[in-house]
């Protein structure tokens, strides 16, 4: 699996981690129950909040210009040590797939098939992921432009469509929750929906210009951030109470509007666009952890600089010294999203409990440690250089 | 860009190359084809039951509900309306009755002795019974909230009596009840004496901390001549899932003031020179609370009502501005009549029905706090000052009323 | 009926990625692969035979909540 250098541009960048994020900004049902009618601000706060592990990974990034994450380990912790390391991040990100396709594989079975196994379901949603990665993530992250675009404007339609039927008052009374609540949507949408730019570290050498990785960075999280102050507040003032007890809060308020007879049943075009965000988000997944395997294992880095001339078959012979992981990880990825959970129940239990602090672990904690030990490294480097 | 010379072709599944990307394609459209064409959980219309409204009534068993569901017969809707097909019936639907203890249990024991499944995604009206109401009603409502197939904008009503002789209705106009119901209720709101009511306002009001759920009451009204027609006659209000009271019409008129809820509708108003009718064209309300100086909470009712002059059965000049003002006042007492007859149901049943404590809620919350607890206690000393603005916008077509000898 | 299904997908696998594999001689890549292939194929064979493997996820919650006692909890 290789990773081409210099072929996307920035904007692209931003794009995809719209798209990445916008998957489950639709879903966001595990924290509306927990802070209720204020969860819109959770999602402002949320984003401050996961301002810290993206200055983490900004100032990694600048003393290790154009090195994607795994490259960075190994440069800071030695080659073993940092492969180590490197394999707890591998883990984590086949474990975000897994969780990923299930949750998709239960929204079209609960919503669309009830009697297929979940298992043909998933097994058809990861062939279309295999086969979007088989023609390279570069198209992906081109294509996650249009799909960023469609995305945004389905929900301003949405929302303009439903503005006959939200009640304003839904929305107060504002702050009258317990602190401890607040703390608790906070971590989660910082850690669990912001915090997954941790994926996108590891693709930074594609970025044609790598200072800017993390402007778009930035911009990618502040606009997922809009869209998901957009689609809260529109969800508490179509629904008001009835916002905590439902499973897909998107889902039922999209299912309220009925304009003139003729714009009903929208809810269709919400699963569509649902099931495109997470084929692009999947992907990502998948390339990532199979570029993981392929940096940790193999002696060539797969990271190459852009081919003129990819179809050739003398080009590909020449850059073809990794294993080929792909088709082995998709198969991981659906033997592991089998077994993660048994329902979804439990799959909204982890999200409320335990879900922000597995993610934090990897996604501050890790990279804590790796820049505290870059810049004790450089440190004693220019001591030496001082010395000598 | 480079040329490729012709050695670069081997044979290999992956190259570029017109018979293998024909291949490629024909698999790719081989699993598309399977995938689009969704066997696997297909539904032909030719197996399913379309339900276009559903009755819930109390059964002798207290465990137990009897769900009639209204079924559409396809092949009747074509053949003539009033004509009797000499097939026998002509009727396009069927009533399915089953007793079960709850929506599905039914639902499934149908299938015992029937056709075809019943299919819910095109159900527009829910009827419960009273006697169901008036000892649980959310419980059996659980089922159509949590399913996907069903969908919460349903109209929701109460029936007097049996809920499912109320779908066997026949009427002329329309060829199915159910339809015939729902157009019902689009219908009311040019009368401004029924409150609509769907699922999904009823479970946001359940929801509510203060608020008590109300439902329009239908009900089979049996004229002199024999003739049975439907009609949608008052509010029911519920507490803690149970029927608690009723509201007639004058009273319910008065809720929807205050709801903000009214839109068009007609008051007749007698005058010392006669009778006076009044288009009513739209309503504004606006509910807000007061917080009076002995700390005692009072709710401000302001209304604005927007009204032409419909008939002019006295011989005098209504257009004259004294009468208009008199028209005014009149009006505002009728209007303000309805809301205190509202209110005072509302105290007997010490029920709040005009969403009063969340409109506290929002502006005093900290009170809120405080009396949330003994709100049913609290809610009957809670005063209403109405404040009505009315205004004759126009008097129709004629200015003075057709007098016999005309204006000499 | 299952277990013939995934050996049958599993020889699709091999007989997709190792030729380019074998024909350049890539001793090392291949050993990594068999590991990999290996490892994936005997949980897949378990799977159809209907085994259930333990959760690493349910581990992990287990593990955050009784161990390190690091989880929010449920309202």
């Amino acid at each position: 699996m290789k990773l081409e250098r210099d072929s996307i541009s920035p904007n692209q960048f931003m794009f995809s981690i719209i798209c990445f994020m916008h998957a489950i900004v639709l879903r966001s049902g595990f924290i509306i129950s927990i802070t209720r009618q204020d969860s819109w601000i959770m999602s402002i706060t949320g984003f401050i909040f996961s301002l810290l592990p993206l200055g983490v990974y900004v100032a990694l990034m600048k003393n290790y210009p154009n090195k994607n994450l795994i490259e960075i380990n190994q440069a800071v912790f030695g080659k073993i040590v940092g492969n180590l390391i490197s394999l707890f991040y591998l883990f984590f990100f086949l474990s975000l797939a897994a969780l990923n396709t299930h949750d998709l594989g239960h929204f079209v079975l609960s919503y669309m098939l009830p009697e297929t196994p979940v298992a043909i379901i998933v097994l058809f949603f990861l062939g279309a992921c295999f086969y979007s990665l088989k023609k390279g993530v570069k198209n992906i992250m081109h294509l996650s432009t249009l799909i960023a675009f469609v995305t945004l404007i389905a929900m301003i339609i949405n929302s303009v469509l439903i503005a006959k039927d939200t009640h304003f008052e839904f929305i107060f009374p504002l702050l009258q929750l317990e602190p401890e609540k607040y703390v608790q949507g906070t971590v989660s949408i910082g850690a669990v929906v912001m915090g997954e730019v941790l994926v996108f570290t590891m693709l930074t050498p594609m970025l044609k210009n790598g200072k800017k990785v993390g402007k778009s960075l930035f911009f990618g999280m502040l606009i997922s951030t809009f869209s998901s102050v957009v689609v809260m507040i529109r969800n508490i003032l179509t629904l008001g109470p009835l916002v905590t007890v439902v499973t897909l809060p998107t889902f039922e308020s999209i299912r309220n509007v009925s304009l003139a007879d003729i714009f009903t049943r929208l809810e269709s075009i919400y699963a569509i666009l649902l099931v495109i965000l997470f084929v692009v988000r999947v992907s990502i997944l998948i390339y990532v952890s199979v570029l993981a395997m392929t940096q940790i294992f193999s002696k060539e880095s797969p990271i190459v600089p852009e081919l003129a001339y990819e179809n050739s078959p003398r080009e590909k012979k020449k850059h073809q010294n990794q294993p080929p992981f792909l088709l082995l990880t998709t198969a991981l990825t659906f033997f592991y999203s089998l077994i993660v959970f048994e329902s979804p129940i439990e799959n909204s239990h982890w999200g409320a409990t335990v879900a922000p602090f597995f993610s934090l672990t990897f996604e501050l904690l890790l990279p804590a440690i790796t820049l505290v030990a870059a810049i004790f490294r450089k440190i004693v480097s220019k001591k030496k250089e001082v010395n000598a | 860009m480079k040329k490729l010379a012709c050695s670069y072709r081997i044979k290999r599944f992956y190259q570029t190359g017109t018979k293998n990307r024909y291949m490629k394609l024909f698999l790719l459209s081989f699993s598309l084809v399977l995938c689009l064409s969704s066997c696997w959980s297909q539904r032909d219309i030719s197996s399913l039951s379309i339900v276009i409204g559903t009755a819930l009534d109390a059964t002798d068993n207290p465990e137990e509900l009897s769900l009639t569901a209204q079924v559409v017969k396809p092949t009747e809707i074509g053949s003539n309306s009033g004509g009797e097909s000499s097939s026998g019936g002509g009727q396009a639907y069927v009533n399915i009755t089953q007793s079960a203890n709850s929506m599905l249990p039914s639902v499934r024991a149908m299938t015992h002795s029937q056709s075809r499944k019943l299919y819910f995604a095109h159900n527009e009206i829910l009827i419960f019974s009273d006697e169901l109401a008036k000892t649980n009603i959310l419980d059996p409502m659980d089922p159509f909230t949590r399913d996907y197939e069903t969908r919460m904008d349903v109209q929701m009503m109460i029936s007097r009596g049996k809920a499912a002789e109320i779908l066997d209705q026949n009427n002329e106009l329309e060829k199915l009840p159910a339809l015939y119901i729902s157009g019902m209720i689009k219908n009311q709101k040019y009368n401004s004496e029924t409150v609509i009511v769907t699922l999904r306002d009823f479970l946001i009001a359940t929801l509510s901390e203060s608020a008590a759920p109300i439902a329009p009451i239908i009900e089979i009204f049996e004229e002199d001549d024999g003739n049975k027609l439907l009609r949608l006659d008052g509010t029911a209000v519920f507490q803690d899932g149970k029927m608690i009271g009723e509201l007639d019409q004058k009273e319910t008129k008065g809720l929807l003031f205050v709801l903000n809820q009214s839109s068009a509708g007609v008051n007749t108003l007698e005058t010392p020179a006669g009778q006076v009718v009044l288009e009513t064209l739209s309503t504004k309300t606006k509910l807000v609370p007061v917080l009076a100086e002995d700390g005692n909470i009072r709710m401000k009712v302001q209304i604005k009502e927007n009204v032409i002059l419909q008939s002019n059965e006295t011989r005098e000049d209504m257009t004259t501005l004294e009468n208009i003002k008199m028209l005014e006042e009149l009006l505002a007492e009728t209007t303000r009549a309805s809301i205190d007859a509202a209110v005072k149901k509302a105290h007997l049943l010490s029920a709040d029905i005009f969403k009063f404590g969340e409109a506290i809620y929002i502006k005093y919350p900290k009170i809120w706090k405080e009396m949330k607890d003994q709100w049913d206690v609290k809610f009957s000393e809670v005063g209403v000052d109405v404040e009505i603005d009315t205004h004759v916008h126009a008097s129709g077509g004629l200015t003075k009323p057709i007098l016999p000898g005309g204006y000499s | 009926m299952n277990l013939f299904i995934i050996l049958a997908v599993f020889t699709g696998i091999a007989a997709y990625d190792l030729p380019p594999v074998i024909k350049n001689k890539q001793w090392r890549n291949l050993a990594l692969y068999i590991v990999f292939f290996l490892f994936i194929l005997l949980i897949g064979i378990l799977m159809s035979l209907d085994v259930t493997i333990p959760s690493p996820i349910k581990a992990i919650q287990n593990f955050y909540q009784n161990v390190l006692h690091l989880a929010f909890k449920v309202s």
